[in-house]
């Protein structure tokens, strides 16, 4: 978008100049593979009949399931997580927010190792399950766990930038009206950080939908069980169905990606109303 | 203020993305640099140069390496690259374009997949054969002592997955006992009802074997030997089991034809048969 302020300015202008080659250049790279796999898609034969096979069906339900619930998991750890974050100073405040960043700049092989390592059957954690019965690997559980690992950061981390922006003044009316804090938070609070946790719970849910390396390390790969899209993806491309199958499930990646990220803008920017 | 903090959060995760896309299209096969090769004709044999990109199965990862160091001392102006990955996705690969110059595959499946369609120069020739066998973490908590525990209620098996090589000779295998009276049919139901992950590769298998995460897998013998401290080993019957067939040929669109057929020969020659023998691999004839 052309900042109009800067209209009549010359040097504007120039910068603007400058920057447009970059930017087409940019907007290409990242367009072109896509529409390139979108005219595969619509040419190769294949694909159709692979969009409807239980292959992909089984795979999409999967995804969904566990995305949805990692994002619910996400909200009900990450909302108190992130308002703590924002609006208290407590010890450990700095390597709590190191913590809440770690993942989301981790390969996510590295959070299937360690899951794995903690996890596991002989993990930490996971060798006291064991004794309890209760095993992790190769459940759609571990597929949960991999994506909450790996996705709620970015809940949290939209989250508290959301409730940092909020004036306190707000909040300190409310309470001085003789509103509880707990009212305070739901009625005042998140509303007023409702577009952060919605575009903060839209990118939690499309990271988790598209985890791969974390769940192929830590949670295996079985039809109906752990084999989530991405995970089809890979098995398609190195089986029989070869591309074709890779190529349909990448398109219903592609297209519940784009209609997210469509509904997250709008739901965005429509309390703003100048855009 | 809001637009402005979600501007300065998606730049990072596109930034991180294209550093991914990026790092990936720089850690794949260059292409060999083209070779000067004026003195073909001549009788004397010229110096092998350049790069060739071999694609091979997993579970040769130790044997080639050792195959490749021998090799380039032979013949030092050849550097030679891996790409391993299970046969079957490195026949996609192939398949898709991908530059590589030399194929060895686990199984006569994928590397046919490529014949068929005349991506191979000439025909492939056998070089080495090995054998499936059951592989239990050191500990057997499972308690597996013979093919038939794998049926066992309870057990966690894991296999490659079925184009996978490894992952077909497995369920040939199974197919093979639950034909046989002593295992009878409801065998094989019961042993794919443990299973609990079709894995990318025969390597992939073995590490969950060696973290005890899985109680039972189906690899090689060569790769159960290149972690004996971690796992043991089931022998699966003769009758029943499926020798592995390892085909090796030039990729047709090789830009380096001669390094990669000389790698080959040196494959078949006594020097590369050493290596696999050392490797736990079985001659090919």
């Amino acid at each position: 978008m052309v900042d109009r302020r800067g209209a009549g300015n010359p040097r504007t202008w120039s910068l603007t100049a400058l920057f447009v080659s970059p930017t087409l250049l940019f907007a290409a790279f990242v367009l072109v593979p896509l529409v390139a796999l979108a005219v595969r898609g619509w040419r190769d034969g294949e694909v159709a009949g692979q969009l409807t096979s239980p292959f992909v069906l089984q795979a999409l339900r999967l995804s969904v399931v566990t995305s949805t619930l990692s994002l619910v998991l996400a909200l009900l750890l990450g909302v108190p997580a992130a308002y703590l974050l924002a609006r208290v100073r407590f010890p450990g405040h700095r390597l709590m927010t190191i913590l809440v960043e770690l993942p989301m700049v981790l390969p996510p092989t590295v959070a299937g190792v360690a899951l794995l390592v903690a996890f596991g059957r002989r993990g930490v954690i996971g060798s006291v399950l064991s004794d309890m019965g209760l095993e992790l690997a190769f459940t759609t559980t571990a597929v949960v766990l991999a994506q909450l690992f790996v996705a709620a950061p970015f809940l949290v981390r939209s989250l508290q930038a959301g409730f940092e922006a909020i004036d306190p003044t707000y909040e300190d009316v409310s309470r001085t009206l003789g509103v509880s804090e707990w009212r305070t938070f739901w009625r005042v609070t998140l509303p007023l950080a409702r577009p952060a946790l919605l575009s903060g719970a839209v990118l939690c849910w499309t990271r988790a939908l598209s985890e791969l390396g974390a769940t192929l390390i830590f949670a295996g790969n079985f039809e109906g069980r752990t084999q989530t899209m991405p995970l089809a993806i890979i098995t398609a491309f190195e089986s029989r169905a070869g591309l074709s199958g890779a190529i349909a499930l990448s398109l219903v990646l592609l297209a519940v990606a784009l209609v997210l990220l469509v509904l997250a803008r709008f739901a965005h920017f429509r309390p703003r109303g100048d855009l | 203020m809001r637009a402005g903090e979600k501007g300065r959060r998606l730049p990072l995760v596109v930034a991180l993305g294209l550093v991914t896309v990026l790092a990936a299209a720089c850690g794949g096969n260059a292409t060999p640099a083209s070779t000067a090769t004026a003195a073909a004709t001549t009788p004397a044999v010229p110096p092998l140069a350049g790069k060739i990109s071999v694609f091979a199965a997993s579970s040769l990862t130790e044997a080639f390496k050792t195959i490749a160091a021998d090799f380039q001392k032979a013949n030092p102006g050849v550097t030679v690259e891996f790409n391993f990955a299970a046969s079957s996705a490195l026949a996609t690969q192939i398949d898709q374009a991908a530059p590589a110059d030399v194929f060895a595959s686990a199984d006569t499946a994928n590397m046919t997949k490529l014949t068929d369609k005349s991506q191979i120069d000439g025909a492939p020739v056998t070089f080495a054969k090995n054998l499936p066998v059951i592989v239990i973490p050191a500990d057997n908590k499972a308690g597996i002592a013979s093919p038939k525990d794998l049926s066992k209620a309870g057990v966690k098996l894991v296999l490659a997955g079925p184009d996978v090589p490894i992952g077909n000779y497995a369920r040939q295998i199974i197919d093979k006992l639950a034909a046989t009276p002593e295992y009878g049919a409801a065998y094989k139901d019961a042993t794919l009802k443990n299973l609990v992950s079709n894995e990318q590769n025969v390597r992939a298998v073995l590490t969950k074997i060696e973290l005890g995460e899985a109680d039972a897998g189906i690899v090689y013998k060569t790769d159960a030997l290149v972690s004996k401290e971690k796992v043991k080993t089931v022998a699966i019957p003769d009758a029943a089991n499926v020798i592995a067939v390892y085909p090796i040929g030039v990729v047709k669109t090789t830009k380096n034809k001669d390094a990669a057929a000389a790698f080959i020969k040196f494959v078949t020659s006594a020097q590369g048969q050493a290596a696999l023998k050392a490797a736990g691999f079985d001659p090919a004839s």
